[in-house]
């Protein structure tokens, strides 16, 4: 399932060419806040699903550019305890957190990095990691 | 080109643009650099020319919230490709086996998953989801509706939900299915006795020419809706109608019991479908009941079944008795089905010959049994009587008749009249019915019409002796309904043997732990008993399993040294003491019910010694695809798969020891696991060949489905140390047997990886 110009709208107001891997088991919700059109996610970011089966994990496919130190995700989903997940830096990497999510329930994900830095002189805008998939299973 | 997915605790790859005309093309798969991942976990699947796909298995250690390194490399002969690679950060939370409420509890989740409104199930349904129960539930799926005639049915529902248990009368008249509730329990006629009206989308008029396939699939739907919803624990379906057994044995751990009332082939409204229905049933029921001596010794040359008679209402006929004197206007009296096989002839000729006294019918007559008796002015057919209105209509009777033709279906029969007649005090004249000539001197045979005539001038004089009727009311009261739900629970006590499940655990506490959890709280099996036999654990397996002493159910067993799997497994047969054992491997989590579906194959079926369930991780024909992430899921999952192939088995070479029952005269017979094949490897592979020399079959049993994390003990052994071992033990066990065929998959969809 392609992300629609609905969801996953960045701060920059552009839609998002990451995707939901199409055998998720959710259709997005309302408006998304972070994410922006090439990939990248600042520090802040959140999105809303609604689950049409059971979900029970949420794995992000990202890369984190190079630094000393890992970056650590916080993933908050709504009425559940975050979870903090660390990866490490200049490496495609998968993070899998659990996510309960009954059938037709709606959740509100907040996904928090530990910082974010200027992309660089050029590209000024601030972002923690690039993202390449989202997947609810 | 590689792509890849991970999913849940699977990577899907796929590597395309390849050369066509390479075959050799293998997925090697590299942890931290230098640990390569047992090919246990890799399995290819199909694709087109030029491209090759794989699945790979997450290993749990992947789990522990630090960044593993991950390698894909494509090879052929050797030579390496291409290769991705990306690091890996699971959160340890997504293995959670051990359980919560929500995890094992599946009607739990039901409810959470649903929101179900109890009221939607009918008025009565609170009622029943808030009695207390003493006894094992039990499901009717009878013949009539409760307020048809009453019959055996009811009877044995009353009195068996006299004896403590729930019952549920499954209606045989069905309602339109809207979308929620599958089911509704239409009226509690009785206490604890519920009515229960399925739901389907589909029409189905009458049941008795059997059911088709899509009505199955609806009513098990229905029933497995009354079995979360209602919560029924170790359920036992009571099938008197033998199509029904299709639906009754989708129930999870359900003993099923085939009453059979009557010859079926006998009626001419039964279809070939309910006919070839009842042939199965009669095999495959846990507990085949018969009510007539005739009806055994026919099924006796396919099965042997229990007797259990019909019976009377005794306290209901009391008030039926009176003091009869010579004055009173003689009365012959009937009760019952006016059919086809009613000797109308007699009843004519009788009447004839009598004119002084009145015939009186109660029941709904056939048309040409009014055609035959019309004319007739002593004789009196009174319809339909309701059943709570019976002792107040028969209160004028002087003698009881059954006056039935003999053909193969009434041979068979034992007449509940027989017993209510009995109850009544009335002198009963009767047709040489094989049953009703068992009772002796207490009745009268008659096998011709003159027969019938000079008999019912006997009974009549007989009809005022006071002590003659006293004897036939005692005859009765020894063969009241509430005697035949005791016999039946009797005879319920036999069918489940003594289950012992024997648990070998090396380290992986957390796993042991959920395992026996799994066992005590899922089994629903009384005559269990389970044995961790601890093969010196280096962990805090003995701490942690302490949590279990205070079940009686559960001991365990502590060894100094390491036995191996085969040795471990030993001890624990020697120290059981059930008739039936299932091996468990201390990386699994089981199903609601399945100790009864596993086991059942080895006692419908001696030449069946070794019965394995489907799971989701093992090398060969048990492996079914499946996907979740938590227990609870599991559950759900399991049982979408596994109602598919409902009763069904498949035979095997060998079945994995992961999860395996085997009977304990196999035990004696065979002996014990060979210790030669030490840790572990290939001491199954031998145990079943072992066991097919002495004439055992092994079979997977495809309705039960066991959750297997798959070597788990082995896991810290390292992927060398682990071949080493497996190339050793297969050298034995191919010095012994000849080559080892290797891990084969079923060729079925939903079978495999």
């Amino acid at each position: 399932m392609t992300i629609g110009s609905g969801f996953l709208a960045g701060v920059d107001g552009q839609p998002h060419p990451a995707r939901i891997d199409a055998q998720s088991r959710v259709v997005p919700l309302g408006e998304a806040m972070g994410f922006f059109e090439d990939g990248w996610v600042r520090a802040q970011a959140a999105f809303s699903v609604r689950a049409l089966d059971n979900v029970t994990s949420l794995s992000l496919e990202l890369w984190v550019p190079a630094d000393a130190e890992q970056l650590t995700i916080t993933m908050r989903p709504s009425n559940a305890p975050e979870i903090t997940l660390a990866a490490p830096a200049g490496r495609v990497t998968v993070l899998q957190f659990p996510l309960k999510i009954p059938p037709l329930g709606e959740r509100r994900i907040e996904l928090t990095a530990s910082r974010e830095h200027k992309l660089s002189d050029r590209d000024t805008r601030r972002a923690a990691y690039k993202l390449t998939c989202i997947g609810l299973y | 080109m590689i792509t890849f997915r991970v999913r849940g605790r699977l990577i899907s790859v796929s590597c395309s643009e390849l050369d066509p005309r390479l075959t050799d093309v293998e997925l090697n798969v590299v942890l931290n650099h230098d640990q390569q991942l047992e090919a246990g976990c890799i399995f290819k699947l199909e694709a087109g020319p030029g491209s090759c796909r794989w699945v790979v298995h997450l290993p749990a250690e992947l789990y522990q919230g630090c960044a593993r390194q991950i390698a894909l490399q494509i090879k052929s002969a050797g030579r390496l490709l291409e290769m991705r690679a990306f690091s890996f950060v699971g959160s340890e939370q997504i293995l959670q086996p051990i359980a919560g409420p929500a995890v094992v509890d599946a009607n739990a989740t039901h409810f959470e998953q649903k929101k179900i409104d109890i009221s939607a199930y009918g008025e009565a349904a609170s009622i029943a989801l808030s009695i207390d129960q003493r006894a094992a539930d039990i499901l009717f799926f009878s013949i009539i509706d409760w307020h048809f005639r009453i019959q055996r049915p009811q009877h044995l529902a009353r009195s068996l939900a006299e004896a403590h248990h729930r019952v549920f009368y499954i209606s045989v008249h069905f309602g339109d299915y809207a979308g929620a509730s599958r089911f509704r329990i239409v009226q509690q006629p009785e206490p604890r006795v519920f009515e229960v009206q399925l739901l389907v989308s589909a029409k189905i008029n009458r049941i008795y020419g059997g059911f088709t396939a899509d009505h199955v699939e609806q009513l098990r739907d229905a029933v497995l809706d009354l079995y979360d919803t209602m919560k029924l624990t170790a359920p036992i379906a009571i099938v008197q109608f033998a199509s029904w057994c299709s639906v009754a044995e989708v129930l999870p751990g359900c003993t099923v019991v085939y009453d059979c009332l009557d010859l079926l082939s006998g009626f001419e409204n039964v279809g070939q479908q309910a006919l070839a229905d009842e042939q199965r049933l009669i095999r495959s029921a846990d507990l085949l009941v018969t009510t007539s001596e005739p009806l055994a010794n026919r099924i006796a040359p396919v099965r042997a079944s229990a007797l259990i008679r019909n019976g009377a209402t005794v306290e209901h006929f009391r008030s039926a008795r009176r003091k009869r004197s010579g004055k009173d206007q003689p009365v012959v009296g009937y009760f019952g089905a006016i059919d086809h096989w009613f000797e109308a002839s007699w009843v004519r000729a009788a009447a004839e010959h009598n004119p002084a006294v009145r015939f009186k019918l109660i029941g709904r007559a056939e048309p040409e049994i009014v055609a035959a008796l019309d004319g007739l002015s002593n004789v009196e057919l009174a319809g339909e009587i309701a059943y709570d209105k019976l002792p107040e209509a028969i209160r004028d009777f002087s003698i009881g008749i059954i006056p039935f033709k003999i053909t193969p279906l009434i041979e068979c029969v034992n007449p509940v009249k027989l017993y209510e007649y009995m109850a009544a005090g009335l002198p009963v004249v009767a047709s040489p019915l094989p049953e009703v000539v068992a009772v002796g001197d207490l009745v009268r045979i008659a096998a011709t019409a003159e027969e019938f005539a000079t008999a019912i001038e006997a009974a009549l004089e007989d009809a005022a002796d006071a002590g003659a009727a006293k004897r036939r009311a005692r005859w009765a009261s020894q063969h009241g309904w509430s005697s035949r739900a005791d016999q039946l629970q009797s005879e319920l006590g036999k069918v489940w043997p003594k289950v012992s499940v024997i648990i070998v655990a090396y380290n992986k506490a957390q796993f042991t732990a959920a395992a026996v959890h799994s066992v005590l709280t899922l089994s629903d099996y009384e005559n269990l008993e389970v044995i961790v036999v601890d093969n010196a654990s280096a962990d805090d397996t003995q701490s942690v399993l302490r949590q279990f002493a205070e079940d009686k159910r559960f001991r365990m067993i502590r060894l100094e040294e390491n036995a191996g799997f085969a040795g471990g497994n030993n001890i624990g047969m020697k120290a059981a003491t059930g008739d039936v054992f299932i091996l468990l491997n201390n990386d699994t989590f089981v199903t609601k019910g399945w100790v009864r579906d596993l086991i059942r194959p080895l006692l419908l079926n001696h030449t069946i010694g070794l019965a394995g369930p489907l799971t989701n991780r093992i090398g060969n024909e048990q492996q079914v695809q499946i996907s979740y992430d938590n227990m609870s899921a599991m559950a759900v999952e399991a049982r979408r798969v596994t109602r598919r192939y409902s009763r069904r088995l498949f035979e095997v070479r060998s079945v994995a020891f992961f999860c395996v029952a085997l009977r304990r005269d196999l035990y004696e017979n065979v002996g014990e696991l060979d210790e030669k094949y030490g840790i572990g490897f290939f001491e199954d592979d031998d145990y079943c060949m072992r066991a097919a020399k002495a004439g055992y079959r092994s079979v997977i049993v495809d309705d039960v489905f066991v959750h297997h994390h798959l070597s788990a003990s082995f896991a810290d052994f390292g992927d060398e140390r682990r071949r080493i071992l497996m190339e050793r033990n297969r050298k034995i066990y191919e010095e012994a047997w000849g080559p080892w065929p290797g891990h084969q998959y079923r060729d079925e969809p939903g079978f495999g990886v």
